[in-house]
């Protein structure tokens, strides 16, 4: 056999070779195969309401991760056992990683609420950010989970009146976008 | 401003590219390793057949027409890198003489039914970054994606069929030696995520 055929042949040891390709993410005991790191974010601006009602959606494994690599552990959230200041803790991390400023100036929201997905893997956290008035600018932020994952992909979706719509596909270093009215 | 449908595109094209995920890739390399740059016709014809079978399920299943088990559909895609290679290496090792060679028929045949597996993994990785809203937007976002899903099997595809064509008429490797590591590689690193899955799945 020629010897480049023999060299060649030897490729067939690279399936043996110890991969660096199984990393377990340390913490996450995740039921996914496959695992992928996308969440998703819509922004929905209801002018008669004068809000900005918005819908973020996270991995329930991935949103735990990244609170207790603040520190905030055994929350379980999204079950029965959920500790009583579980919401505190989301609300916290949101303040710091969803971040909306209307004319340049930072505005607070109101934390309504979360519901887990359908199938239990996910929860989706409502906030709105209220008196929203005469809005000619509005910068926002999705950063969440990019602290822990820099794989992390946020699609962000914002929806306005007379059908406009914005879409984002927002990632590490890149997690912002303004738009002008 | 972004688009809806670039965003989604990008979501697609990112998704079968993706390295740590590479099922998808590496079941495209099972499928073009008996092939050449200079067969380049089947090629599209099987990759044209692949793109339906996955354009349906992925469809459907978006839709919650059609619903499976994730758990199984992951094990499923493997299972399908695995059976193509060893087709191939039971099929066409003696390539380029060999005189048994089933008829392309039979390739594109399973080429479109692995290739609904393989949608109804899309799907999964789709519905987890569609958007509610109405109807049109979320149709808007799986054609995108779709579309996406499509530029990126094209290019993996020209890789792999310029990487057979530098290995074996550059450093004039034999066919049937690149179709042996190609496929062997493709059955073990297939072997090896079904265990994966199978662990996954049990655990």
């Amino acid at each position: 056999m020629k010897l480049y055929n023999l060299a060649f042949l030897m490729l067939f040891c690279f399936p043996f070779l110890p991969s660096g390709n199984t990393v377990e993410n340390a913490d996450t005991q995740s039921k996914e195969l496959h695992k992928y790191y996308v969440g998703k974010c819509l922004i929905d601006y209801n002018q008669e309401e004068q809000a900005l009602q918005v819908s973020l959606f996270m991995f329930l494994d991935d949103l735990e991760a990244a609170l207790r690599a603040q520190g905030a552990d055994k929350l379980f959230l999204c079950t029965e056992q959920e500790a009583e200041n579980a919401e505190l803790y989301l609300e916290r991390y949101l303040q710091q990683h969803l971040k909306f400023h209307i004319n340049d100036t930072l505005r607070p929201y109101v934390f309504i609420g979360k519901e887990s997905s359908e199938d239990f893997m996910g929860v989706w956290c409502y906030v709105e950010v209220t008196e929203v008035v005469d809005m000619q600018k509005l910068k926002f932020r999705n950063d969440v989970l990019m602290e822990i994952y820099d794989e992390q992909k946020n699609v962000v979706i914002f929806r306005g009146p007379d059908n406009k719509e914005a879409s984002y596909l927002f990632q590490k270093g890149e997690a912002e976008a303004t738009l002008n009215f | 401003m972004s688009s809806t449908f670039n965003v989604y595109l990008q979501l697609g094209f990112d998704h079968i590219l993706d390295i740590q995920g590479y099922d998808h890739i590496l079941f495209l390399v099972a499928l073009c390793a008996i092939y050449t740059l200079r067969s380049w016709k089947k090629v599209i014809i099987l990759a044209t057949a692949f793109t339906l079978g996955h354009s349906l399920t992925l469809a459907l299943s978006a839709l919650e027409i059609l619903k499976f088990s994730p758990l199984i559909v992951e094990i499923l895609i493997p299972v399908t890198i695995l059976f193509t290679a060893v087709f191939n290496l039971v099929f066409h090792y003696g390539e380029p003489n060999t005189e048994k060679k089933p008829s392309m028929w039979v390739n594109y045949g399973f080429a479109a039914l692995f290739g609904l597996i393989h949608g109804m993994g899309f799907s999964n990785f789709f519905r987890s970054t569609a958007l509610p809203g109405e109807e049109n937007a979320f149709l808007l976002q799986l054609f995108a994606f779709n579309i996406g899903v499509e530029l990126g099997q094209m290019i993996i595809i020209a890789i792999i069929l310029v990487a057979a064509w530098l290995f074996l008429q550059q450093f004039r490797i034999q066919q049937k030696y690149w179709n042996w590591i190609v496929s062997g590689i493709a059955a073990i690193f297939a072997v090896k995520m079904i265990v994966e899955r199978i662990v996954e799945a049990a655990g």
